[in-house]
């Protein structure tokens, strides 16, 4: 019963966050903010900025359109018409559906990697800050220490 | 309860490891697993349900302190897979258009759920970080002096030598 609750207090909590999201990263100032509308209006994700990003079946050739535009940036990795990096893991919509590729390999090989500097910087900076920590709770105590006189 | 956080965070930490990497495992795995991924962490929070609400309750009873630091690097790190789960549904391949939902790659969620999963890597790294301790305690007591005292079995390990683990890493429940 406890764990019921708790998983629906989860739950809820999580899709407001959805929700927040969603609408924050729908609206149109927050787009233009965040420079996700590049080049005034030109451009493919200018384009698709704002639109609903679901559709049922029946309207998927609204989307696909008449091929035009598909030349545009041919021949070059989607997004880069705006010289913007796709970030290391690349661009998921040109991602295929195979499994065990070698780069696939040598990505994850590479993420692990990443995440061990990651992991030693921040546990260099939490063992650093412990001794900051220690130093500065022992410092009181030592001139306590030295003031004490003798006893004869 | 020690030794099946520590088994359930390696089961987590295997799969983000290869859900964050689609190009090792094709899209449609990669939907797959992020679910599975998404499912065994509402677990994971379940299992620590405790500490947030007590961290939570005394938060400003003890500002600077390790636990309030680990406290909104993991609501930040809530926050930024919830994200990444939204955009990939969003930009879902092979999910929603088993049932007819058909979603748009081109779109901005595309980006954000970029972003959104280098955010993720980056906070999962920190929160890997601030809990080294315990992954390290825990280890030493459930894989690693059972090694070298020649195949102990896990039961001989006992229930203050679990919770002393918890405890020595967390220490933050009673201040």
């Amino acid at each position: 019963m406890k764990t019921i609750g708790r998983l629906t207090v989860l739950i809820l909590v999580i899709g407001l966050i959805t929700i927040g999201l969603y609408a924050f990263f729908q609206s149109s100032a927050v787009q233009n903010w965040i420079g996700l509308v590049a080049n005034g209006g030109r451009g493919r994700w200018a384009e698709r900025a704002g639109d609903n990003p679901l559709s049922l079946k029946s309207d998927q050739d609204s989307w696909d359109g008449n091929g035009q535009g598909r030349g545009f940036g041919a021949g070059r990795r989607e997004g880069g018409a705006f010289g913007r990096s796709e970030g290391w893991r690349g661009n998921p919509a040109s991602i295929g559906d195979n499994f065990g590729t070698t780069i696939g390999w040598l990505s994850l090989i590479g993420n692990l990697l990443r995440l061990a500097i990651l992991m030693a910087v921040v546990i260099g900076m939490v063992k650093i800050g412990r001794w900051i920590g220690k130093k500065l709770k022992s410092a009181p105590q030592s001139k306590n220490s030295e003031g004490q006189p003798e006893l004869l | 309860m020690t030794l099946k956080n520590f088994l359930l965070d390696i089961v987590i930490f295997i799969t983000a490891l290869i859900a964050f990497e689609p190009r090792l495992t094709g899209i449609s795995l990669h939907e797959w697993l992020s679910l599975a991924l998404g499912i065994v962490l509402l677990v994971h929070l379940l299992w620590h349900w405790d500490w947030v609400i007590n961290v939570g309750k005394r938060y400003f009873q003890r500002l600077f302190h390790l636990s309030r630091f680990k406290f909104v690097i993991d609501l930040l790190l809530l926050i930024a897979f919830v994200l990444v789960m939204l955009s990939g549904i969003l930009i879902s391949r092979s999910l929603l258009p088993l049932v007819g939902i058909q979603t748009n790659h081109h779109s901005i969620w595309t980006r954000i759920h970029s972003l959104a999963s280098d955010l993720t890597f980056l906070l999962m790294a920190v929160h890997l970080g601030l809990n080294w301790d315990w992954i390290v305690c825990v280890f030493k007591r459930y894989v690693w002096k059972p090694l070298w005292s020649g195949g102990t079995t896990l039961s001989n390990v006992t229930k203050a030598a679990s919770e002393a683990c918890q405890q020595a890493a967390e220490g933050s429940l009673r201040r």
